[in-house]
């Protein structure tokens, strides 16, 4: 992206080489569209918001959220604070904006719940509150705080003066170092605030992102487990206080509602898997899961989706709306990941690969979880020799989804369950010792 | 919030040495005295019960094992067997061990959610158990027997833990204490006995996912290298055959010349006639303390990046890390 007195240029998918050659040419030309740009857009001076251009995957849906993604300066409070940024609210009022806004994405405490009397009960409850910020594992919300930290800062530090809290402690995988950085260097540059901002980080697995095993990181448990609830963490959390757990999507809605005085009623969803480039996007919350997968560029013919990350649901069917309930409705998750799969693609080996990865990365503690992952990759593996039984595996779903401790394990069968259903002739064909996507059986009879 | 959760508030560490390994729980039971329905009969309970004490405190209309649960000495809930699955009105299929007894709530033991996940918990406890039961010291007085035979198991959903390529060798390494893990239900009683009764800090909860299993804080392979001090407080509150005491690890076994506890595995680790040194327990060695990127008090350095597997934590999304799944088929 060049950009000069209302004009700015784009550059896709640029080397490093090209790069280099794109600044030459701006330096030796004072032109943004010197070096020939894929697209140009021309706008005011001054501009505080993304100037979209008609280039795939940016021009998908709206920016309510993602509008400082790659515009303002992601660590300069200057820039947040030109589109209206670091409002001081009134506690009551955030606290009413929390019943017009929801959790998102298992990681949060209230994923898909209004958060208004969770907040109410942490801010009238005893003992010092904490709010958590937890970025592990989310693509989008690695994104916020790479690109626009002080959406979540801004959301997070308003919703700690609301309740009450001092502390405010941003928790994210190690792995993300670029994330982990930003979000430091913004929170050392956030405007005079009786509140502090500390950025903590987790082991890079999986199952660190779940809210209770975030806490149990953040009080430096050397080994993550989850805790059993009720009480919730709401009640008893980091150190016994009550304490929030909130995603940067959860928080970036509450900072951009807090400075238009409305929710911004969009979804941040992440389209991965057979695509050229995995992409982000926001859209209004009516659209369907069709108009967020057109905005990737799929590198082969669509076969099926993977709704809900990791252990999200299996569909073929886009025409589900991006709403949370219209998800559940279908069995689909609302993490705003969508995994799409080519038609080379194989359901049974894609599920078998998440129940493996489930009895792989499981924290070990309750029974229907560490054993049932177990025995559910192995029912899987016994479709391979013949031994397709339905039932059984459809039995030990339910109990691992009714009778798990955590949103590990009652998540963990979802992907079986759903290609059972959508995808039954590919279970059947694997039973009868072919694989009609071509893709698993050969390596095993070779 | 209750005195009781206050105190757990304020009150620090009991001692800054003791890493059991487990999560910190939150404290359970209800506020207040309860009266709440079981199976149609009503039953009052004292504050700070769970569910399971109104179920025990009745005939209830079926077996429900509860097999972590302790219910003495402030130990558990662990709530882990996931066999005390009870259906309410109020909030669908609990865990009746760990969830507290509001006043007015509506309990069955017989809906076919709660009873159905009871019994598919126990066969996948069952699962992963070595059931030589007449080879083992707890033939006869064992929780996990006597829940089997309770619930009317006769073939196990998925079989039991029968391929001895899979066994942990036995760990007869210490004059007092055996352990055969292979026997282990993973309930805590004996890491909380240990940790939170006797405050010796030796045992922990360790690893993850299959490899999950009782060790020792200070790092040791045996029993006998570890700094057990043989209170046998852990074996006494052990469910199982897992924990035995010496010298009666085959007392109940059926005499088969020749067929023991530890044949029966195959694989032991013995004494090693080294004399026990002077009870001074080391807890953890000095770097084991601050693993704040493992999850598995591994060795690796503190802070540092883990050198293996590093990336698939991050959920589903970018680049390389997202293609993990597990190793498939
Ligand atoms: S559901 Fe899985 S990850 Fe969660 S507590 Fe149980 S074993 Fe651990
Ligand atoms: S612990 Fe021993 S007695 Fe109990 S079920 Fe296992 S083998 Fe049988
Ligand atoms: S050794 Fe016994 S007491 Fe300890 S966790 Fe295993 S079954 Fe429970
Ligand atoms: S007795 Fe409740 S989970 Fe084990």
């Amino acid at each position: 992206m060049v950009t000069l007195d209302g004009q700015t240029g784009f550059h896709t998918g640029c080397s490093l080489e090209r790069i280099e050659a794109i600044v030459r040419a701006f330096e030796e030309t004072g032109d943004v569209t010197a070096a020939d740009p894929d697209a140009v857009v021309d706008h005011g001076p001054g501009q505080t918001t993304f100037p979209t251009p008609e280039l795939s995957g940016l021009r998908t849906g709206v920016r309510e959220i993602l509008d400082g993604c790659g515009w303002r300066r992601p660590t300069d409070p200057a820039d947040h604070e030109a589109v209206g940024g670091f409002v001081d609210p009134d506690p009551d009022a955030v606290i009413d904006l929390g019943g017009t806004l929801d959790g998102r994405g298992w990681r949060d405490l209230c994923h898909d719940a209004p958060l208004a009397d969770t907040w109410e009960s942490v801010r009238s409850a005893a003992g010092d509150p904490v709010v958590v910020v937890n970025a592990h594992g989310n693509a989008a919300d690695t994104l916020l705080l790479e690109s626009a930290p002080f959406e979540a800062l801004d959301g997070a530090v308003a919703l700690a003066d609301a309740v009450g809290a001092e502390r405010v402690i941003v928790y994210a995988s190690a792995d993300d170092e670029r994330a982990v950085q930003t979000v430091r260097d913004a929170a050392a540059n956030y405007p005079d605030s009786p509140i502090t901002v500390d950025v903590e980080t987790g082991p890079a697995e999986y199952r660190a992102a779940e809210p209770s095993m975030a806490i149990e990181s953040l009080e430096g448990n050397h080994r993550l487990e989850a805790r059993i609830r009720p009480p919730d963490l709401d009640a008893v959390g980091l150190h016994g206080r009550p304490t929030l757990v909130h995603t940067p999507r959860t928080l970036a809605h509450l900072s951009v509602a807090l400075r238009e005085g409305e929710p911004a009623g969009t979804r941040v969803m992440t389209v991965t898997g057979d695509v050229a480039d995995p992409v982000t996007v926001e859209v209004p919350a009516s659209e369907t899961l069709e108009t967020v997968v057109d905005a990737a560029e799929m590198t082969g013919a669509f076969k099926a989706a993977s709704v809900g990350g990791r252990f999200g649901g299996v569909t073929d069917d886009l025409t589900v709306g991006v709403k949370p309930d219209a998800l559940a409705a279908n069995d689909l998750g609302s993490e705003g990941v969508v995994r799409v799969l080519a038609d080379d693609r194989c359901l049974v080996e894609f599920v078998g690969q998440r129940a493996q990865f489930a009895a792989d990365e499981n924290c070990g503690r309750c029974v229907p979880c560490r054993e049932g992952t177990t025995q559910l990759a192995g029912l899987l593996r016994d479709v391979y020799d013949g031994g397709y039984d339905p039932e059984a595996i459809e039995e030990l779903i339910d109990v691992m989804t009714t009778s798990s401790i955590c949103a590990f394990g009652v998540q963990a069968g979802r992907p079986t369950r759903t290609a059972l259903s959508a995808f039954e002739s590919e279970f059947e064909a694997h039973a009868d010792g072919r694989c009609p996507a071509g893709s698993c059986l050969e390596p095993l009879e070779a | 919030m209750s005195s009781e959760q206050q105190q757990a508030v304020d009150a620090p560490p009991l001692t800054e040495e003791i890493a059991p390994g487990t999560a910190s729980d939150p404290p359970v039971g209800g506020d207040a005295p309860a009266t709440v329905t079981v199976d149609g009969i009503e039953v009052s309970v004292e504050a700070g019960a769970t569910l399971i004490d109104a179920v025990e405190a009745i005939e209830p209309a079926e077996s429900v094992p509860a097999l972590c649960h302790y219910g003495r000495e402030e130990i558990g809930p662990r709530s882990e067997c996931r066999t005390c699955m009870v259906e309410t009105d109020e909030h669908g299929v609990v865990p009746a061990c760990s969830f507290p007894a509001e006043d007015g709530m509506t309990v069955r033991t017989d809906a076919t959610d709660a009873a159905q996940a009871r019994d598919v918990n126990l066969d996948l406890v069952l699962s992963d158990h070595n059931l030589r039961c007449t080879t083992c010291g707890k033939n006869g007085r064992c929780e996990l027997q006597d829940a089997a035979i309770d619930a009317e198991v006769e073939e196990p959903r998925y079989g039991v833990l029968d391929d001895r390529d899979e066994y942990e060798p036995i760990d007869d390494s210490s004059s007092f204490i055996q352990i055969d893990r292979n026997k282990c239900i993973l309930c805590n009683r004996c890491v909380e006995a240990c940790n939170d009764v006797q405050v010796e800090g030796v045992l922990r909860m360790e690893g993850s996912g299959q490899d999950t299993r009782i060790g020792f804080q200070s790092d040791a392979e045996t029993m006998e290298d570890s700094t057990c001090v043989s209170c046998g407080h852990c074996a006494t509150v052990c469910p199982t055959g897992s924990l035995v005491e010496k010298g009666i690890e085959d007392a109940t076994t059926i005499p088969l010349p020749g067929f023991t506890q530890t044949n029966s595995v195959g694989k032991t680790h013995e004494n090693t006639g080294k004399t026990k040194g002077p009870m001074t327990p080391k807890k953890r060695t000095e770097d084991s303390s601050d693993e704040r990127s493992l999850t598995d008090g591994g060795d690796r350095s503190a802070g540092t990046k883990t050198e293996t597997e590093t990336s698939h934590a991050d959920g589903d999304d970018w680049g390389d890390a997202s293609e993990r799944g597990g190793e498939w088929p």
